[in-house]
């Protein structure tokens, strides 16, 4: 069983408006770690909040864990199943001190108090939040506010957990400790993780990239792959990290990986 | 400009009147206050401030916090006295200026309703210096959850109570960003008449309301998310735990008030 199909999924959000998502179909298997690609309006976001049946498809079908969404009994279990972080730290920090915030989800969910207590501990631990539990919102910084939201959402044991662009209000170094969060959660753990982001880097620490246009997935590709088109990639206007650009310049001068490894082994050794 | 709100005017401490369950807290103050509006008699007056004495006492709040919070109604007590004073014609005349006669009952009417007003600041202060916003809410959902049989959604009403007052200082924050913003485009706040300063208002109000508007809607999404469903049965992570002392206190509180009532002349 696949963690997540999607099934020719097409999307609007009025009747007559412009079709956000027309005909998406994929599937993700368990333990993977999607990165979600493309340009603005291409439907990334739009397509992640369907993961979680925040949004209803128009037509087409998706499974999370074999359950459709459109199941009303399923409804809960998928959303306990997939976790949901979004863009804005500010926007999603319901309760007044953190300790609360990391609750919030299992209170919803019926969670008994001293099964709380303990996940919260140890969600705490994983995401880097223990010494902050009792710190309000606007203490923090939006690094930590967001750490904070992947920590309410582990409380949960999801299966899935879906980044909607979870780093890109965030200043450089809030961005590396949520995505070293994510990395060592992705290390240690078989949660199913997709993240939309605008950033290149953020989607190369992915297995495989889905590169959106016009609502559709036009490119399902690993990361690996997806270094060996970087051309393509820079003719999208898609911004290239240091080091895939570097990369880049090399080859165009004829100088593959291969031989730049070898010649830095033979450096080294010399 | 507010990086150090404090929300409310809780004053974290360690006293016992601080480590009172909020909802003996918020009964007692409740009880007392009925207390004050039914006291008519310079003896009950003298017990229910020896009694606020006592729980000032215990409190271990310094003065100047209760005199912050009593400043803006002082004006008021002033004006309320003298409004009695001076319309209440009843028994000896006391003094007279020109125009204006004082009577004896106009007097002792101000002075009784100058002190309620008093005592009933005096004690809500203790109150919310005590308690913190959230331990009120808290307090409030279970003294209002019996209505939940009538169709009140007492539990929606604490959350979006504890949602606002979480909201408080990212609005503030907010707030001093857009004036900010506002100022570098050449608004000016703080010069000019007042129509030119309500005007400038306008350009700090509009963002303020539109970007609101999306934070509710973002927020709604993100606690959908997170499984929220406004009927359902949650369990609460926060607990108040009521101990032999909360008991004693009401008991006490209850005590006075009887007492109280029995001194009315």
């Amino acid at each position: 069983m696949k963690a997540v199909t999607l099934q020719n999924v097409h999307f609007q959000y009025e009747e007559e408006g412009p079709a956000v998502l027309s005909g998406v179909s994929a599937s993700i298997q368990h333990g993977e770690w999607i990165a979600v690609i493309g340009p603005n309006g291409s439907g990334k976001s739009t397509l992640s909040r369907l993961f979680n049946g925040l949004l209803l498809p128009r037509t087409g079908e998706i499974y999370i864990n074999g359950k459709s969404i459109f199941s009303d009994d399923d409804l809960p279990v998928i959303r306990r199943e997939v976790g949901m972080v979004f863009q804005n730290p500010d926007h999603q920090f319901v309760a007044p001190t953190v300790r609360d915030d990391i609750a919030f989800g299992m209170e919803n969910a019926g969670v008994p108090r001293e099964d709380m207590l303990q996940r919260i501990e140890t969600v705490a631990r994983q995401t880097g939040v223990e010494d902050i539990l009792d710190k309000e919102p606007h203490r923090l910084s939006g690094g930590q506010k967001q750490r904070v939201a992947i920590a309410g959402v582990l409380a949960l044991y999801p299966s899935i957990m879906v980044l909607d662009e979870a780093t890109s209000m965030l200043d450089p170094n809030g961005k590396q400790e949520v995505l070293h969060t994510i990395r060592s959660l992705h290390a240690s753990s078989d949660v199913t993780i997709l993240s939309v982001t605008h950033q290149l880097h953020e989607a190369l620490m992915a297995d495989r990239v889905w590169y959106m246009e016009n609502g559709r997935i036009i490119h399902d590709v690993t990361a690996e792959e997806l270094l060996h088109n970087l051309d393509w990639l820079q003719e999208k206007n898609i911004p290239l990290p240091y080091a895939a650009s570097l990369y880049q310049s090399l080859a165009h001068k004829g100088i593959s990986s291969r031989s730049l490894e070898s010649f830095l082994w033979r450096e080294k050794s010399r | 400009m507010f990086e150090h709100v404090i929300i409310g005017q809780y004053l974290p401490g360690r006293s016992i009147l601080h480590r009172m369950d909020a909802r003996a807290k918020l009964a007692s103050v409740f009880f007392l206050i009925a207390a004050i509006f039914l006291t008519n008699s310079w003896t009950g007056y003298a017990v229910l401030g020896g009694a606020a004495a006592v729980i000032y006492l215990s409190s271990g709040v310094p003065f100047r916090y209760i005199r912050k919070g009593m400043a803006p109604i002082f004006l008021l007590v002033l004006f309320t006295f003298f409004i009695h004073a001076l319309f209440t014609r009843e028994g000896d005349v006391l003094l007279s200026l020109g125009a204006f006669q004082f009577y004896e009952d106009g007097v002792i009417q101000g002075l009784f309703i100058a002190l309620r007003l008093l005592l009933l600041v005096f004690l809500t202060s203790l109150l919310t210096l005590t308690t913190s916003p959230i331990e009120l809410t808290d307090a409030m959902e279970q003294f209002l959850s019996p209505l939940n049989r009538f169709r009140f959604p007492a539990h929606d009403v604490a959350m979006m109570m504890s949602i606002a007052i979480r909201f408080i200082p990212t609005l503030m924050q907010e707030t001093e960003k857009i004036i900010k913003a506002q100022t570098a485009r050449g608004a000016d706040f703080s010069k000019g008449s007042l129509k030119d300063r309500a005007q400038a208002f306008v350009a700090l109000l509009v963002p303020l309301f539109v970007r609101s508007f999306k934070r509710a809607e973002d927020l709604a999404y993100a606690m959908e998310a997170r499984g929220y469903n406004s009927g359902a049965e949650r369990t609460k992570l926060r607990q108040l735990i009521w101990k032999t002392r909360d008991t004693a206190a009401c008991v006490l509180i209850v005590v006075l008030v009887a007492a109280l009532f029995l001194l009315r002349e």
